[in-house]
């Protein structure tokens, strides 16, 4: 089997390396299922890529680059470069490297064992920039199965650390519902929201809400994606987002 | 004595959900699942116990249940599904993809 993955090794680089170098590129914007699959490598590339009249909130581009690995049955870690572009007044900044990060998802339980399959995500991100803080960040990661609905429920929060970190933990909650068509193509829907700091209560408008149209699938043996298309539905939220997730596992 | 009773309380329920159970074990040797065809009942939830008597690692994977289980090799592992509607769902092993079996619901 090691045999088997070391053969798969050659189009793993080339198929990172191609994402790394062609842009847009896949960015991170996806909502965690609460499985780790035992001996399992995975090569993730996500992104988004924000459209908005605004010319500070236009063409917003966030991408992660991930290794990951299922250590057993229950553990599944990561290790993440993260990047990104802002806009300026004149032209697009250059794209650069801001982050990395060591993802580590928790299974608390056998799927299906239980009416809901819980689990828990766990994370540091270490700023690769000096004027950029760090960040803890946990996840509690519930699914539910409906014959051939899948319902996945994300709740975040995130604390920064370090000089200059905001001492206010931010809450959030992502969800992601898909039909199980075929394995190739599975149709849904996710809907984001960032509801800043917890002992901040802000106004709907100042939190970012997005929701919209994504599709899910398996390619062949080894390659998923997903893709989608989130609306923002609030004013703090970009007009459109266009996100996407590539992973190749082996 | 009180201990007693209270072990019987917590004991006895678990008991009769577990006598309630009927077996289903799937076994996987020479890369093959016995049986190929395993008839479950519909309507409540079930486990699988999929016994690996192979040395090798092997992966129970079905689209149709959405389950993919790594089993180690000489290893056993409990596959937790439903409640079942009626009807046939596919599985097969993710390392040797001719080796397919089907779980039946009644």
């Amino acid at each position: 089997m090691l045999n088997n993955k070391l053969k798969a090794a050659p189009a793993i680089i080339v198929f990172f390396t191609a994402f790394i170098f062609s842009h847009p590129a896949f960015a991170e914007k996806l909502v965690y299922a609460p499985n780790a699959e035992q001996g399992e490598w995975e090569v993730e590339n996500t992104g988004v890529y924000d459209f908005d009249p605004h010319k500070d909130k236009n063409a917003i581009q966030e991408y992660h680059y991930s290794i990951g690995y299922g250590v057993n049955s229950f553990w599944h870690t990561e290790l993440e470069l993260e990047a990104e572009t802002v806009p300026t007044d004149d032209s697009i900044t250059k794209f650069q490297a801001t982050h990395m990060e060591w993802e580590n998802i928790f299974q608390l339980a056998p799927k299906g064992e239980y009416w809901l399959d819980p689990g828990i995500y766990l994370a540091y991100e270490a700023p690769l920039i000096n004027k950029q803080v760090g960040q803890f960040e946990g996840k509690i990661l519930l699914e539910k199965d409906i014959d051939k609905v899948t319902n996945i429920l994300n709740i975040s929060f995130n604390q920064e650390v370090g000089g200059g970190a905001d001492r206010h933990t931010d809450a959030g909650v992502s969800w992601s519902t898909r039909y199980r068509l075929y394995r190739f193509f599975e149709p849904g829907f996710e809907y984001w929201n960032d509801f800043s700091a917890i002992s901040h209560q802000i106004d709907y408008n100042q939190q970012s809400h997005q929701a919209g149209p994504c599709f899910y699938g398996r390619l062949g043996r080894h390659l998923n994606y997903n893709v989608g298309y989130l609306f923002g539905i609030s004013d703090a939220a970009p007009r459109g987002e266009l996100k996407w997730v590539l992973e190749y596992e082996f | 004595m009180v201990n007693l009773v209270l072990g019987a309380c917590i004991w006895l329920p678990v008991l009769c959900l577990a006598q309630s159970q009927p077996a289903n074990i799937i076994v996987i040797k020479g890369h093959q699942f016995n049986p190929a065809r395993l008839t479950v009942p519909a309507g409540r939830k079930i486990q699988i116990t999929v016994d690996n008597q192979d040395p090798t690692d092997e992966e129970f994977e079905s689209y149709d249940l959405d389950r993919e289980q790594v089993v180690e090799g000489n290893k056993k592992i409990i596959v937790y599904l439903g409640p079942l509607k009626p009807g046939s769902y596919g599985y097969w092993a993710d390392y040797h993809k001719d080796s397919k079996g089907v779980i039946i619901a009644k």
